[in-house]
């Protein structure tokens, strides 16, 4: 294993953003429907619908979109809108018995997507009509796919294979990708941050911080146990020295069965750009999804699994809590410093900053990922006070 | 002997309100499909058996949505 904070050679030129792409809403707009749109993106978590039947809409970027688990079992995303008139088919989470129907005209959608009626469409008590061609008018599906217990999505649906897409840190983490995960829905939380999604990937992928703003982690995760993570889509920072919690009689969360010894102690961090900030233990991994609601508002879905179903039952309930508690401690505090950076955007003087190559690899990654992106999208990168 | 209430028009009225209040699609279906035997209007019936088959669909009744459905299939309501 790379034992690290060693400076990156091999990293991409830092190419700072500017103020404006983290405060315009121009840049906003232009990243969710161009950049964000056009890459594999995390809406939501697997356990979110747990059983057949259950439905979830949700936005993504203000754009409808239902998560569903079919009656099959199978899960699947459609846009969220009749074909009809565009109304918006499902407004709250639930289990459905049969099909979606359409609160406006009852038009009915089986939930494989097919248009089982379109009632009165020919007149009263008619159910066909000539121009409506009910097999061609079934929901809209959004390409999907699901992995580590997350599920993404490619509005554009000509990204690459997600398989391709994933395959970098399916590798590095093969040890717990194929594996059942085992979510406790109490263990799920949300936090709302006044920041830029951006800041919130850039805060995650370095350990630069993590002396200085999550002073807790200092008695046994020091900063020069830690290492950078740098790869195709993805960047983070990985410790040497996880140690799991411990409950007052000397338990702990089960682990996962013959994991390699690198993971004994070992435990990684990564965001997945652009959105999903995971991490991976021995005994539990978890996902922080980003919801970006404004140029300056973040919404932060965190969900933990764990790595065996004997961790969800009522033996473990206390550290389970823990754990939870302790993950939202760690986000809390890094609230003030991702929103802090954001109140510095509206610094005219600031230039965009400078990046430390032992330090901030990580960051200036991320960043090189955006601006080639920004410069396929024809943007500048926000440099100018605008 | 007292009439069924459901034969009177005016109680089916009122136990289709209360059961689209309280999102009952199972009742809808059964109220409905009544409403349609009740009539010997072809598209009043037509109408309501529309209803029965939404709401038998909506259930998840599916021996109920087959039924439905082939009567409507038979009037030419259905492809």
């Amino acid at each position: 294993m790379a034992v690290a904070l060693e400076a990156v050679s091999d990293a991409p030129a830092a190419l700072p953003l500017g103020n404006r792409s983290y405060t315009d809403p121009a840049f906003f707009q232009a990243e969710l429907d161009q950049l964000w749109a056009r890459t594999w993106v995390c809406i939501g978590f697997a356990h979110e619908v747990p059983e057949a039947g259950c439905v979830r809409p949700v936005s993504l970027a203000g754009k409808p979109l239902l998560l569903l688990r079919d009656h099959a079992s199978d899960l699947r995303v459609f846009w969220n809108v009749c074909r009809h008139r565009g109304m918006q088919l499902v407004s709250e989470p639930g289990r459905l018995t049969g099909v979606i129907r359409c609160p406006y005209h009852s038009w009915c959608y089986a939930l494989d997507g097919e248009l089982k009626v379109t009632p009165h469409v020919g007149g009263p008590g008619r159910n066909t009509d000539p121009a409506i061609d009910r097999p061609a008018l079934g929901l809209l599906p959004v390409r999907s796919a699901e992995w580590l217990g997350c599920v993404f999505v490619d509005l554009s649906g000509e990204a690459p294979p997600f398989a391709e897409h994933i395959a970098p840190l399916a590798r590095r983490w093969v040890d717990f990708a194929d594996r059942p995960l085992h979510a406790a829905s109490e263990c799920g939380f949300m936090l709302e941050v006044a920041t830029n999604w951006k800041l919130a990937v850039e805060n995650y992928c370095e350990s630069y911080h993590l002396p200085w703003v999550h002073p807790g982690l200092n008695s046994y995760s020091r900063l020069e146990d830690h290492y950078t993570i740098l790869a195709a889509g993805f960047a983070g920072q990985g410790t040497l020295a996880y140690r799991p919690l411990l409950a007052a009689d000397g338990s702990r969360l089960p682990a996962f069965a013959d994991l390699p010894e690198q993971w004994a102690e070992g435990a990684e961090y990564v965001a997945l750009y652009p959105n999903l900030l995971l991490g991976v233990h021995k005994d539990h991994t978890f996902a922080l999804r980003l919801e970006p609601l404004a140029p300056d508002r973040t919404r932060e879905h965190v969900a933990i699994w764990f790595a065996d179903a004997g961790a969800l039952d009522a033996d473990h309930a206390a550290l389970r809590r823990r754990l939870a508690e302790l993950w939202r401690e760690v986000f809390a505090e890094d609230i003030g410093v991702v929103e802090g950076m954001q109140r510095g955007r509206a610094a005219d003087a600031f230039d965009g900053g400078v990046f430390s190559p032992m330090m901030d690899a990580a960051t200036a990654a991320f960043h090189g990922w955006v601006a080639e992106r920004y410069r396929a999208l024809g943007l500048d990168l926000g440099l100018d006070a605008g | 002997m007292p009439a069924d209430p459901v034969d009177d028009r005016a109680a089916l009225d009122a136990r289709l309100q209360e059961a689209a209040r309280a999102g009952d699609a199972g009742s809808l279906a059964s109220l409905y499909r009544r409403a349609a035997a009740s009539t010997e209007q072809p598209d009043e019936a037509g109408f309501f058996l529309t209803h029965a088959y939404v709401w038998a669909l909506v259930a998840g009744d599916a021996p109920a949505a087959a039924s439905i459905a082939a009567a409507l299939r038979r009037n030419g309501r259905l492809d």
